[in-house]
């Protein structure tokens, strides 16, 4: 065998070891980053309607056979608080007892600066917004990622029933105003106004379906408790 | 050998630190340093790619032939770095989202290539694990002190980390967070000068300044200043007969593999 | 209409050296004189291109269908340094001439992050194949530029009267932060 076939050979065999044990390493720690996903989407449930002690979905079969987001596409096409697409990925109902006492929305938005934006919105029964909680965001540090670092920004929402926020920029917005004094104005984030759209045409989203899915006669959750 | 390892460690911390030193990894060390932790996460992640990385290809140093030596040491860095992802997404979520595509990136981190080559594809797997170590240290460790920097400057923390932090500049005090220093030109401003103090210190010890890396004369690898780095190797490995590197750093035991390369035409 | 929007927002807006920092290396190892910088630059825009086209394929038609999209990392890095050496190889052959002005770059490329970062910010912003050959071409091209700015720029500076421990490394930084300023203004194009 020539010098050249027995040292592509080495370099061969390395190769395909070194991808075995990312085939092994990836199988043993698929589990955990399942979980890790999992667990984090369930915090973000208990803060955003920390009332409930359960959360269940809805179940669709009686009422519409297609998945949550294509229902609720184009009733969100004609909303007139979303200027954007808005996926909505999941809605539950959070419980408790037998006591509707919100909705998560968990949405994604396509429009950030630097691509997807996730976040769990909870509504409470009368439609204001209760609290909203980052699930993703990869926007540019100190720019677009100040909608993680300054907790104040999604403060804005938290108590106001509207599902026509608008982002300002000349500072009427509600970011110094206390809960009672609360507009449907939020200021933008400072030079960010790409993110803060984004994100605010997404809770608007949220709001539409928490709505939608009160206002609709008949629905249950999976666990056959009715809603609305 | 306990000297050696300790010897080893100080190395890589002061004397050939990898940043400010060697002006090695700038890629990676800008972008991340946005807060003192990502700064910490990026270095620990580089410090135990590097350490296994040495460690292996010490161990294989026998094994690859000279000729593909390159690309293995590319599968192995990148294999390793693939592992760390997996296991960062499943166990520190929010770090590894934080830091984003600069950990796939580690794969060309010119200081783990150049380790591999300068280091460990020459001695022993336990002083090169160590080696390894020292080098992760100097590296976590400056971009620790920048993170801390920027994110002061920029933010007014220090080890935020959203709900928790270190420590919090008050409002309404003297100093008013300017986001710049977040932000990339912030990034090479506060680099700049902390190379400006380095300079200094080593002006008046009487050692020679930082000088920019310049390829088209050294022929070599991402910014290598330091003589001993993997880039000449690619350059070396171009002009295999007609250069010979003299200059080698004192502690390292040359030895030659097979000579197959060096001798056959 | 969208391709053009990708290539400008990956060659100004979001410039791969300015405010992503990938590529810093070569970008201050080859900024010393103009003329080495456009070779350099011509050598990258080759490179990351192919390399774009390349992944874009072997991702959605091989790693996707077998699901062994984890071993991107791996495989992308190969696919590039096996491209550059051809590269190498080819228009050594091919064109003697060409290879003097851009070949002689070539192998500094293998590990400039720029190439692995443009390839892997395309799979992550789940680009198709002409969308990624677009931001392949989009990011090369802002490479291309910041250097040959900044190579200008270090032309000009080159005899100044700079303060002793600022000289070498810290001036360059500075320079690269005063762009990098100017950059930042691109982000309003959008």
């Amino acid at each position: 065998m020539s010098k050249q076939v027995k040292d592509a050979l080495r370099l061969l065999l390395l190769t395909v070891v070194a991808g075995a044990a990312l085939g092994v390493v990836y199988n043993v720690t698929k589990g955990p980053v399942a979980e890790a996903a999992q667990k984090k989407q369930e915090q973000a449930y208990k803060l955003v309607v920390p009332e409930a002690d359960k959360y269940e979905e809805i179940d669709n079969t009686d009422y519409n056979d297609s998945n949550i987001e294509s229902t609720m596409k184009p009733v969100l096409a004609n909303a007139p608080g979303v200027h954007s697409d808005i996926s909505v990925n999941k809605v539950l109902v959070g419980l408790k007892g037998d006591k509707v006492v919100g909705t998560v929305v968990n949405v994604t938005s396509h429009d950030g600066y630097n691509g997807d934006i996730s976040y769990s919105v909870g509504v409470d029964a009368e439609g204001k917004v209760n609290k909203v909680e980052l699930l993703s965001i990869a926007e540019t540090p100190g720019l677009g990622m100040q909608a993680k670092t300054k907790p104040e920004h999604l403060e804005q929402y938290v108590g106001v029933a509207s599902d026509n926020f608008t982002i300002v920029k000349d500072g009427t917005g509600n970011l110094k105003k206390d809960v009672k004094d609360k507009t449907e104005k939020i200021d933008s984030l400072s030079g960010s106004t790409i993110t803060s759209k984004s994100i605010n045409n997404g809770i608007n989203a949220a709001v539409v379906t928490a709505k939608t899915v009160y206002s609709t006669p008949g629905l249950k959750t999976v666990g056959g408790v009715p809603i609305g | 050998m306990g000297k050696k390892i300790l010897e080893r460690l100080g190395n890589g911390i002061i004397k050939e630190n990898p940043i400010l030193v060697g002006m090695l990894g700038i890629c990676s060390t800008l972008a991340v340093t946005t807060s003192a932790i990502n700064g910490l996460g990026m270095g620990a992640s580089t410090l135990i790619v590097l350490a296994l990385s040495n460690l292996i290809i010490s161990l294989l140093r026998n094994f690859l032939p000279n000729s593909v030596r390159i690309p293995g040491y590319i599968v192995i860095v990148a294999s390793l770095v693939t592992i760390i992802q997996f296991f960062m997404q499943g166990f520190v979520p929010d770090l590894y989202e934080s830091l984003g595509i600069f950990i796939p990136l580690i794969v060309v981190n010119c200081i783990i290539l150049g380790r591999a080559e300068s280091y460990a594809a020459k001695n022993g797997p336990i002083l090169s694990l160590f080696d390894g170590i020292g080098v992760g240290l100097g590296f976590t460790m400056t971009l620790t002190i920048l993170g801390a920097i920027r994110e002061f400057l920029g933010s007014g923390t220090v080890f935020s980390t959203g709900a928790t932090q270190l420590f919090k500049l008050p409002e309404g005090t003297w100093y008013e967070p300017a986001s710049i220093f977040v932000l990339a030109p912030g990034a090479f401003f506060v680099l700049a000068f902390m190379t400006a103090v380095m300079n200094r210190a080593k002006r008046k010890k009487g050692l020679p300044q930082a000088e920019v890396p310049d390829y088209t004369q050294d022929g070599g690898c991402a910014s290598c200043s330091i003589d001993s780095c993997a880039g000449k190797t690619i350059a070396e490995m171009n002009n295999k007969n007609k250069v010979e590197i003299k200059s080698r750093p004192i502690d390292v035991v040359v030895k030659e593999k097979t000579g197959e390369g060096e001798t056959k035409e | 209409m969208n391709l053009i929007l990708i290539i400008v927002s990956a060659a100004f807006v979001n410039n791969v050296v300015l405010s992503q920092f990938l590529g810093l290396c070569p970008f201050l190892g080859v900024s010393k004189r103009i003329k080495t910088s456009t070779g350099m630059g011509g050598a990258v825009i080759a490179v990351i291109t192919i390399s774009s086209a390349i992944c874009s394929l072997l991702y959605q038609f091989v790693l996707v269908p077998l699901d062994l999209t984890y071993l991107n990392t791996i495989v992308f890095i190969l696919v590039i340094a096996s491209l550059v050496q051809f590269l190498e190889m080819y228009i050594k052959k091919s064109n003697p001439k060409l290879y003097e002005s851009l070949g002689v770059y070539l192998p500094l490329i293998t590990t400039n992050c720029a190439v692995l970062g443009a390839v892997l910010t395309n799979v992550q912003k789940d680009y198709n194949f002409i969308e990624s050959v677009a931001s392949g071409f989009g990011t090369s091209l802002g490479f291309a530029i910041a250097l040959l700015l900044m190579a200008s720029i270090r032309e000009r500076i080159e005899g100044n009267d700079i303060p002793l421990s600022f000289r070498g490394m810290p001036i360059v930084l500075i320079t690269a932060g005063l762009m990098s300023i100017a950059f930042i203004g691109f982000s309003g194009v959008l």
